[in-house]
């Protein structure tokens, strides 16, 4: 289980304190899959990472009751001057995983084939989506937290993703934040829209999209 | 399921993900530092090396000129660059280490602690081997003479660590927090030529500015150096406690500003 007890997040501006996320509490049980809807700037991101624990939140607490993993997310997690197994090895000390497996693991679930032994550097998104997804799938997480990756798959890896997730791993939690409901609505039994600091969550993923719709429709955004 | 992720820990778990972060960083030191074609380790071993043994080469030839004043030149030298060296070279080289990892932040266990903690021990024990090796060198080869107190040298060997660590860590934390962290540990670095007490004996210091100079805990440590190998051919003087209480106040007051900055600001240079 992830509760969150009314965080709050201010960010420092040259005008003065801006709220982020404004008193946002909810618990997440084994097992669900929480997607989170909001615009560009909606603080989606910064309440992934203080849910990971990478960043603090002003005010109020976080319990994780299981293991969480890293925020999945295009540039965090990796270095690029490494190639993507000297990461991985990295990984595996950090979080104390026996290298061996995961890097037969990794290698048939990204299928990055010889760019394995490449600095990271000089994969396209989609190979760094890919390589992302599969480091973290080796380690065992409760759950896992996803921050736009899936996004840039193709539809072949997209398909992979969705069986590891839900056929192999569909005991685990997963938080997954994006722009478009597109990918969670496929992914999610509960979504959540985060807007100007306020967070809703709707148990009917289809209320929480007709929600989101008006929100955009209120700034003027279409897809 | 794994217990690795760091939820409600005991304090034996954390300090085995600690340790894990730990190794799991310098070994990522190596490997950024100096690539992955086996040379890692012996780059930050060899350069400084080779520099000291270049200066012990010129040392020992000019010691000819100088011998019937009876001053022993080499060994002044090699102490006088070695601690300069150790303390020189690994703050040089704290620029901009967390940026570089910046990544690695992603992962709720590692901090910019972590980072620089690992960069810092990586570099100043490849000083700290280079000058050992340098000075079994120097023994071996050129001394006429062994080092007067072994125990004097052990110990300001170890103050020097001690020194250069916290020393790097302060760079690193400035580097990685503020805009002018880009410069300053360079200078900090440069400062050192002086700092260090390369260049002169505090004996040669007129006796009102002695306490002056002894203010400055380095030139404490190269004494001692000094006294260690060779002993009373020059007056020493160095205090033992100094050093040794300016490193414990330095060590906590670094660890507790970075605990600060690193809860309350995000690293210099990275959005987000």
């Amino acid at each position: 289980m992830v509760s969150l007890d009314k965080i709050t997040k201010y960010y420092p501006t040259r005008h003065g304190p801006r709220l982020i996320l404004d008193n946002i509490s909810f618990t997440l049980s084994p097992g669900d899959k929480l997607g989170i809807l909001g615009c560009n700037g909606a603080g989606k991101s910064t309440l992934v990472r203080i849910i990971g624990g990478i960043e603090r939140p002003t005010s109020g607490s976080i319990r994780r009751e299981m293991s969480v993993s890293w925020p999945l997310a295009l540039q965090g997690g990796f270095v690029g001057s490494l190639t993507g197994l000297d990461n991985l090895r990295f990984v595996c000390r950090v979080y104390n995983v026996p290298y061996e497996r995961a890097e037969l693991r990794v290698a048939s679930f990204s299928e990055l084939g010889e760019y394995l032994r490449e600095p990271v550097s000089t994969y396209s998104a989609g190979m760094r989506a890919r390589l992302a997804f599969a480091i973290s799938m080796a380690v065992d997480f409760d759950c896992y937290l996803i921050d736009e990756v899936s996004a840039v798959g193709d539809r072949r890896f997209n398909e992979k993703c969705k069986k590891e997730l839900f056929d192999k791993k569909n005991d685990r939690s997963l938080i997954m934040v994006s722009h478009f409901y597109g990918v969670i609505n496929e992914y999610c039994n509960r979504v959540a829209v985060l807007d100007q600091g306020r967070f809703l969550v709707f148990d009917e993923p289809a209320e929480a999209i007709k929600y989101y719709d008006w929100v955009l429709a209120q700034k003027n955004i279409t897809f | 399921m794994t217990q690795t992720t760091g939820y409600q820990t005991t304090i034996a778990e954390s300090w085995r993900i600690q340790c894990r972060v730990l190794s799991a960083l310098v070994r990522r030191e190596f490997i950024a530092s100096y690539g992955r074609r086996g040379l890692g380790f012996s780059m930050v071993f060899m350069e400084p090396l080779f520099i000291m043994g270049c200066v012990m080469v010129i040392a020992s030839m000019t010691r000819f000129h100088m011998q019937s004043t009876g001053f022993p030149v080499v060994p002044f030298v090699v102490t006088g660059w070695g601690v300069l060296w150790v303390c020189r070279y690994p703050i040089m080289h704290m620029v901009g280490v967390v940026l570089a990892s910046a990544s690695f932040l992603y992962h709720r266990n590692i901090t910019v602690m972590d980072i620089l903690i690992s960069r810092a021990v990586v570099n100043v024990f490849g000083c700290v081997f280079s000058f050992i090796a340098i000075f079994f060198l120097y023994q071996f080869c050129f001394a006429t003479f062994y080092p007067y107190d072994p125990l004097y040298l052990i110990l300001s060997v170890f103050l020097l660590i001690w020194y250069t660590l916290g020393l790097c860590i302060f760079s690193g934390v400035i580097s990685a927090y503020y805009a002018i962290g880009s410069r300053l540990p360079i200078l900090i670095a440069v400062l050192h030529i002086g700092l260090s007490g390369f260049f002169f004996m505090v004996d040669w210091v007129p006796i009102q500015f002695r306490s002056a100079v002894l203010m400055i805990p380095l030139i404490n440590v190269t004494e001692m150096m000094r006294y260690g190998v060779f002993g009373n051919l020059v007056p020493c003087y160095f205090s033992v406690v100094y050093p040794f209480s300016f490193n414990l106040a330095m060590t906590f007051l670094t660890f507790f500003w970075c605990q600060r900055l690193m809860h309350s600001r995000t690293v210099h240079g990275i959005a987000g």
